[in-house]
């Protein structure tokens, strides 16, 4: 085994908050005059005690919320920033792109700018001149070629600016969620040419937000929380201990509700019905899971239903993947009367036999007035796994990665190949 | 930078002397492209392009022609006045440009810097070959003005020196520039002096005058100024002026050097933040 190509050791990062040098003449005339010196500004520790490695030909995915250091740690790995404690030892040629299009120059031709961005990323004329023909054809882009940047769109761009980091050769590519524009066509091929380099014995490290990609494209994962290594291993382990974390952020009260309280509203001055939710077993228990083929019970506390006699909660099921799997809601069980509408309610929705695989899901959850207008909506307000059961009575157990949808059926021989 | 396992170590950096020349020299590519693309953009979408390179220069020497050589008669050391103007104006704009540009060149490649590493110093140098780029174009009108005062000029061999005088020059610029550029990032106040500094600093070199209007006692003070050298030497080569104290020129681009290697240091160690404060 080699020595790893990236291999980080301690890595740590902390950013003094507040304005640099604001008001630096008052408070120099301020300690002119005696006043003491202001203490020390607060700090944020960005990035916190980080040790990994990756080694050759891997694709390495970073995964964590918003704020958990990612871009910081790729931004210490490209060398744009320095850490403030330990330290990061890569070999090899290091393209980044951190950013759709980065050191395009809106005023200068694609052409000059796959010179200008090449050279930037460490590359020497020569070798560019070299691939410009790949590039242009990889980037699909040729009729735009002699036109400014500036009137390209972004999708152009990412193409572009994809298209020559791709045809680097670099050795290690860090790569922060660019691939976030661009349509699916163009997304595939760049996970293609992803796949492509870290074939080559090149080395990927990919930060996105898109479980599926992460999951179809990386060996092994790390989750970052709070600047600090919360999960590292597996992708599949690490992407479940992501979809768990997200719920991190709610606290859960003695009856099991995780309070939907703090957010903003959904549009500027939407009232925030959805309060809380939880999960509960028959006996009205408050639980984090459920299992397969039997019932999914959710508890929503709503508030203000009487003010919109017409409206409908529902809840939506999505997959680690972020895909809607289905949708039930009050109207399609019938409604529950306008009668029995009082200012703060707790809506109890039943699924009897939940038709889903066991893995990891999360659950939406909305008031809407069908047809007229969505009121309230929380996603991801509370995750929660499915545990698998012995549905066909034979001990078969079957995982969400073999497909999602848990159906029954039969089999039997309809007959011999050849027919008789 | 086709190198092989070429290593990167990411630690916090602490040393005071650490220039990283060689870095620099990988990335000349890099250089030579910014340079042109500087220069790409200045005059895109303007109708009249790179001939404003030529265009400002000129117009300023005939204004202040008719200003300092009419109206005040300013000494020329016996060389008519607009030519003898100019040939030290070129110079004197060289340095200008460059140092305005240079200036706000971090603040400008903000969106660079943020994403890519490169080594910064790369920014500000890449103006003095810019300007470079807009002094030769001006020169060819410096070159017709010398064949139209043929006969008021002493043309001698020391006609081929005159792009020595440009080293101490650029040294001078490029220093100031990494001081001025480094500096501008953590007060942005310098955005608004280096304008006035520029206009002072015309009138203590001896662009639209002659050295020797100053009390001879005063003219040493003129000589520490790296640019008086750089001044005092096309005119000397090219218009066959007699040069004043070669070793107050030597003194001068000494102290250019100083303020370049000075400026390198002090440079680097803000480069260390730079992603983070910008």
């Amino acid at each position: 085994m080699n020595a790893p190509l990236i291999a980080v050791e301690h890595l740590g990062k902390t950013y003094r908050l507040g304005e640099i040098h604001r008001d630096w003449l008052a408070g120099l005339a301020g300690r002119l005059r005696g006043r003491p010196r202001p203490g020390a500004p607060p700090c944020l520790r960005a990035l916190d005690d980080a040790s990994f490695s990756v080694g050759e030909g891997e694709v390495f995915g970073l995964v964590g919320a918003n704020g958990a250091g990612k871009s910081t740690l790729l931004k210490i790995l490209a060398g744009i920033t320095d850490p403030t404690s330990g330290r990061a030892v890569l070999r090899g040629r290091i393209a980044s792109l951190l950013e759709v299009g980065t050191g395009f120059h809106p005023e200068l031709t694609g052409r000059e700018n796959v010179f200008l961005n090449g050279t930037i990323l460490g590359l020497r004329r020569r070798e560019i001149a070299e691939e410009y023909d790949r590039i242009v054809d990889f980037a699909g882009i040729e009729k735009f070629m002699d036109t400014p940047v500036k009137r390209y769109s972004s999708g152009m761009r990412v193409r572009l600016a994809f298209a020559v980091a791709a045809h680097l050769r670099p050795e290690i590519l860090l790569i922060d969620k660019v691939l976030a524009v661009g349509d699916v066509a163009f997304q595939r091929k760049c996970l293609g040419a992803m796949k492509d380099v870290a074939g080559g014995g090149r080395t990927v490290l990919f930060v996105s937000h898109n479980m599926a990609a992460v999951g179809s494209l990386c060996h092994r994962a790390l989750m970052l929380r709070q600047g600090q290594v919360a999960a590292l291993g597996p992708t599949d382990e690490v992407i479940q201990a992501y979809i768990h974390s997200t719920e991190g952020g709610h606290a859960r009260d003695e009856q099991g509700f995780v309070s939907l309280h703090e957010r903003k509203p959904l549009f500027a001055h939407s009232p925030l019905l959805l309060r809380a939710a939880r999960l509960v077993d028959e006996r009205g228990l408050p639980v984090s899971s459920a299992r397969t083929g039997e019932p999914l019970r959710v508890d929503v506390r709503v508030e203000g239903l009487d003010r919109f006699p017409s409206a409908v909660v529902g809840l939506t099921v999505r997959s680690v993947f972020d895909q809607k799997i289905f949708h039930f809601n009050t109207a399609m069980a019938g409604g529950f009367g306008a009668a029995s509408r009082h200012a703060r309610e707790t809506v109890r929705l039943e699924v009897p036999d939940l038709p889903l695989m066991a893995g990891a899901y999360s659950l939406d959850l909305l008031v809407f007035e069908p047809g007229v207008r969505l009121i309230d909506r929380v996603d991801g307000a509370a995750p929660f796994d499915v545990i698998e059961s012995d549905l066909y009575g034979n001990g078969y157990r079957g995982e969400a990665r073999e497909g999602l949808i848990a159906v029954r059926g039969e089999c039997s021989i309809a007959g011999a190949e050849d027919g008789t | 930078m086709a190198k092989k396992n070429m290593e990167h170590v990411r630690r916090p950096r602490t040393g005071w002397f650490d220039l990283a020349l060689g870095e620099l020299w990988d990335y000349r590519d890099l250089l030579a492209t910014l340079a042109w693309r500087n220069l790409t953009v200045r005059y895109k979408q303007s109708a009249l392009g790179v001939a404003w390179a030529i265009l400002k220069p000129v117009m300023q020497m005939v204004v202040f022609s008719v200003v300092f050589g009419r109206m005040a008669n300013l000494p020329s050391d016996g060389i008519p006045y607009p030519v003898f103007l100019y040939a030290g104006l070129l110079p004197w704009t060289y340095f200008a440009t460059t140092i305005t540009s240079g200036t706000g060149s971090l603040l400008a490649g903000g969106n660079l810097i943020d994403k890519v590493y490169f080594p910064r110093m790369i920014l500000p140098f890449s103006y003095l070959f810019t300007s470079l780029i807009d002094l030769a174009l001006a020169m060819l009108v410096l070159f017709g003005m010398m064949a139209w005062y043929r006969a008021d000029i002493a043309f001698g061999p020391q006609l081929l020196l005159f792009p020595v005088f440009l080293i101490p020059a650029v040294t001078f610029a490029g220093g100031l520039s990494l001081w001025l550029s480094a500096a501008a990032v953590r007060w942005r106040d310098v955005h608004h002096l280096v304008p006035y500094l520029l206009q002072i600093g015309m009138f203590v070199t001896p662009v639209v005058y002659a050295v020797k209007l100053l009390p001879a006692r005063f003219q040493w003070l003129l000589q520490l100024n790296p640019m008086t050298g750089v001044v005092e030497g096309f005119r000397w080569s090219l218009l066959g002026k007699p040069v004043v104290g070669w070793g107050m020129m030597a003194g001068g681009f000494g102290i250019a050097l100083v303020l370049l290697v000075s400026g390198m240091v002090y440079f680097r160690r803000v480069e260390r933040t730079l992603a983070d404060i910008l």
